[in-house]
């Protein structure tokens, strides 16, 4: 929201509308009515689902809102835009000197924080707001309007995202979302310390922040690793800290509507693993077809289409990890593409710097993804839902400061070469070898194997017990702990083999390749396409793949040209918004519809004889 | 006869208020015991630390002389089940499922490496023990339902069947009776009584209906602020004056 609100406000600006103009526009016009659409066409529908479709729908706007701003606008645009208020005003206080849009934000926010605090503390829009958020259907069995007023924290909520869009903006010649997430983690980890609740201590959290943010680069040599690195994570330190610490964030995926009972809860993902969509005899001929599929893609893709294949390939084998750990365990995870960066780093260093074999080189890669999953497993014993998916995205946005950069990992910001094979003779080198397809698509092939014996065997069926009573299945004699942390660390090994095979096809490997943006994107397209079966990471995957480079081939006035990445992460996207009413994804969703039309067909030709 | 579970000195507080005090309790290999007392009195939280769902702030608990671990996973594999007040089933999966997720897990026999060694599917006996538990439940027709279609008292069954296909030595069923009407509490004891007769397994019921504590206990023990104020058969602890004041809300007895 703050971002779009930024590119709103340069877009303005840029026409010539006087900043302030441009503020108010964005803020009181623009954002309060996007916020109301957005609660209107999305949130108003989620109002009583669980928190994990809450997480996925935000996840999935998440990811889908910048994409579909950078098509609408483009990515492009260079322009310096003034600040909203006092751009060139300067003073001296104390001997410091200041700067008038520096002091414009100051007075803004603590206006902002009157005026909300204020307002949160009434009775009447404070408690009433509380009690909407807590069960909506509780309050309007006392003649609230809790649709009206969940519509109207909506469009608050966005006018205060923009106009912290708008003071930001100014900072960047370029706009870019992932200058943005910084934001996003500072508001995320400031709300921590405010305890969620909490609007002053929110703001306290935030200045609290900035002042650090400020303060500790003075103490580091600007030329240290510590100065690029350390700086940027503060944010995600406390937010690790206060996730970890406090009880609030270990119950909050717990639902508090005392309402909740009168309706059955969503089903979860395992409702849809365990209807068999497909008779034995369908099953058998789908998987015939999927084969004879792959051996002709194998021999008759023409050359220029190999190279994109084997990277579809790799990647369905990391989109798979986001099946295990999803759709089988029910856990969000946003570092699915850090534990992938683990096994590529891990395997490009080892093959290229210390001349390892290749297979050896892919299984330590392997180990230490594992490894990582391990790390990420340890909170995941005590939190679920959003907190898990918060710290998750932490550990990401670590890996992006502190692990990638560093020498001993990859090469700063410059790329590493990855070597390409040679086994027992075997050529696999060149973009465009068939023999590397072959070995990628038999990795694939073993790791889809593997991930169905799980899904369909015991493991499937605790963790769709444990999904829905975790209590239940504890003292049925499930075992969480040791189950969560082996699922999560094959999750993580899965990831690092995609990533060490990716690296590989790649040929070089640098940190925008794994970058911690990736990870909601993954998490979303797969849960878009069916997080719950091994069809939808693979269509997934070959969708994520090969939509950018159709899109580039064609005519722009059809998506071609510089958007295809966007324009691909919106389609793939959209469906996540439709996870609360369809959690087995859009493959299976549309695989029991063509059955439910291929029965009616049968029945009315039985009736026609 | 043979005390299989023996609870000493139990305490748990939740900030200032003690709600189960100091409190000892033998139950009988075999043996059907009541566990009664006005709201509050601390009996759900004592039946949730024995079961292992909660932790006690002090003393221990025994299941044949050893003492249990703190999780609830690993107690239910020492052989101690139990069913809730709030019936909890598991969405998505059938009556049949319910009982295998209990039998595999219970027998250390589910999970990942089972299934990646190809192992995953269910094997004869397996399926036969569930088969026989569910005969014994009186719902082996509803092997394959979805548990969502299924009446209150149905999904009560389908948890005690859960709780028995694992053969436990220790049954906890909380409040089997709530929210079923007469002939259906009725028809739970029963089936707790021909459970009980044809395994021998022990069961702890909390539960405020009286005649289904009745139907069911051999012994009773009440509660009162967190403390044991009577031990015996139904119509001694009925009787006892202390029972009669705090929990039948009688001024005098």
């Amino acid at each position: 929201m703050a971002y779009g609100a930024g590119v709103a406000y340069v877009e303005l600006c840029s026409h010539g509308v006087p900043s302030w103009l441009s503020l108010l526009i964005v803020t009181v016009v623009l954002a309060p009515v996007f916020g109301a659409l957005l609660d209107w066409g999305l949130f108003r529908r989620i109002r009583t689902a669980d928190l994990t479709s809450k997480v996925v729908t935000s996840l999935g706007l998440m990811v889908f809102l910048p994409s579909m701003v950078q098509i609408v606008i483009g990515s492009t645009t260079v322009y310096s835009a003034p600040a909203p208020f006092l751009s060139t005003y300067f003073t001296t206080l104390f001997g410091i000197s200041i700067s008038g849009p520096v002091i414009a934000t100051l007075v803004t926010t603590i206006v902002v924080l009157m005026v909300m605090t204020l307002g949160l503390r009434s009775r009447r829009v404070g408690l009433t707001l509380r009690a909407s958020v807590q069960s909506p259907r509780l309050v309007e069995l006392h003649g609230v309007d809790s649709g009206k007023v969940l519509r109207n924290a909506w469009m608050v909520s966005s006018s205060l995202a923009a106009l912290a869009g708008c003071l930001y903006a100014p900072q960047f010649a370029t706009q870019n979302p992932s200058a943005y997430n910084v934001l996003l983690t500072g508001a995320v980890a400031a709300a921590a310390l405010g305890a969620i609740s909490s609007f002053t201590l929110a703001v306290a959290g935030g200045v609290l922040l900035g002042v650090l943010q400020g303060v500790i680069p003075g103490y580091l040599s600007p030329n240290s690793v510590w100065y690029g690195a350390l700086v940027p994570s503060i944010p995600f330190f406390m937010l690790l800290i206060m996730l970890l610490t406090h009880r609030g964030f270990r119950s909050l995926d717990r639902s508090k509507d005392p309402m909740s009972v009168v309706e059955p809860p969503t089903a979860p993902p395992g409702l849809a693993r365990r209807s068999e969509i497909l008779g034995f005899s369908g099953r058998i001929v789908n998987w015939l077809a999927v084969v004879g599929l792959v051996i002709v893609a194998i021999i008759f893709v023409p050359e220029v289409w190999v190279g994109t294949l084997t990277i579809a390939a790799s990647m369905a084998i990391i989109f798979l990890s986001v099946t295990l750990l999803t759709g089988l365990a029910g856990q969000l995870s946003l570092a699915q593409m850090v534990f992938a960066g683990m096994g590529a780093y891990g395997t490009a260093r080892l093959s290229t710097h210390h001349h390892w074999s290749l297979g050896m080189s892919l299984i330590a890669g392997t180990m230490i993804a594992s490894l990582g999953g391990l790390v990420a497993s340890l909170p995941a014993l005590r939190l679920r839902g959003l907190p898990l998916a918060l710290l998750t995205l932490c550990f990401a946005l670590l890996a992006d400061n502190l692990i990638f950069p560093a020498t001993f990992v990859g090469s700063g910001s410059s790329s590493i070469g990855v070597r390409r094979p040679d086994i027992f003779g075997v050529d696999f080198s060149g973009p465009f070898s068939r023999n590397y397809l072959v070995m990628v698509v038999a990795f694939l092939a073993m790791t889809t194997f593997g991930v169905r014996l799980l899904i369909h065997g015991t493991t499937g069926r605790m963790l769709t017990a444990a999904h829905s009573s975790e209590i239940a299945a504890a003292s049925s004699g499930v075992p969480m702990r040791r189950t969560i942390t082996i699922i999560f660390m094959l999750s993580a090994a899965v990831a690092g083999l995609g990533g060490g095979l990716y690296a590989i096809a790649l040929g070089s490997l640098s940190t925008p390749d794994f970058n911690s943006a990736l990870g909601p994107v993954l998490l979303v397209v797969v849960i878009t396409m069916g997080a719950a079966s091994v069809r939808g990471a693979l269509i997934a995957s070959v969708a994520f793949v090969a939509l950018p480079q159709a899109l580039a081939l064609a005519p722009s006035r059809f998506g071609g040209g510089g958007q295809s990445s966007a324009i691909t992460i919106v389609v793939l996207s959209v469906g996540a918004f439709t996870y609360a009413q369809h959690p087995e994804g859009i493959v299976t969703f549309i695989q029991g519809r063509l059955k439910v039309a291929g029965l009616r067909v049968r029945n009315l030709r039985g009736d026609s004889r | 006869m043979k005390v299989l579970l023996e609870v000493r000195g139990v305490r748990k507080g939740f900030g200032s208020q003690v709600v189960v005090d100091s409190v000892d309790l033998e139950v009988s290999a075999g043996e059907a015991v009541g566990l009664i007392g006005s709201n509050g009195a601390g009996k759900s939280t004592l039946f949730s630390i024995i079961a292992g769902t909660i932790s006690a702030d002090d003393g221990s608990i025994f299941l044949e002389g050893r003492k249990l671990p703190n999780r609830a996973d690993e107690r239910a594999r020492r052989g101690i089940a139990r069913t809730f007040q709030i019936v909890q089933l598991f969405g998505g999966l059938s009556v049949l499922d319910h009982l295998l997720v209990a039998l595999q897990a219970h027998n250390g026999e589910a999970g990942v490496f089972r299934d990646l060694r190809g192992n995953g599917a269910t094997t004869v006996p397996e399926m036969t023990l569930c088969m026989e538990t569910l005969e014994l439940c009186g719902i082996a027709k509803l092997a394959h339902a979805q548990t969502t279609m299924l009446s209150l008292g149905q999904r009560r069954t389908v948890e005690l069947a859960r709780a028995l296909v694992a053969r436990p030595k220790l049954l906890l069923t909380d409040e089997p009776s709530s929210g079923l009407d007469e002939s259906e509490s009725l028809r739970l004891a029963h089936i707790l009584n021909s459970v009980r007769r044809s395994t021998g397994v022990a069961v702890v019921i909390v539960e405020h209906d009286l005649a289904t504590v009745a139907a069911v206990a051999e012994r009773v023990v009440a509660l009162d602020a967190g403390r044991v104020i009577a031990n015996g058969t139904v119509d001694e602890v009925i009787a006892n004056v202390d029972v009669r004041r705090s929990w039948l809300g009688e001024a005098s007895a």
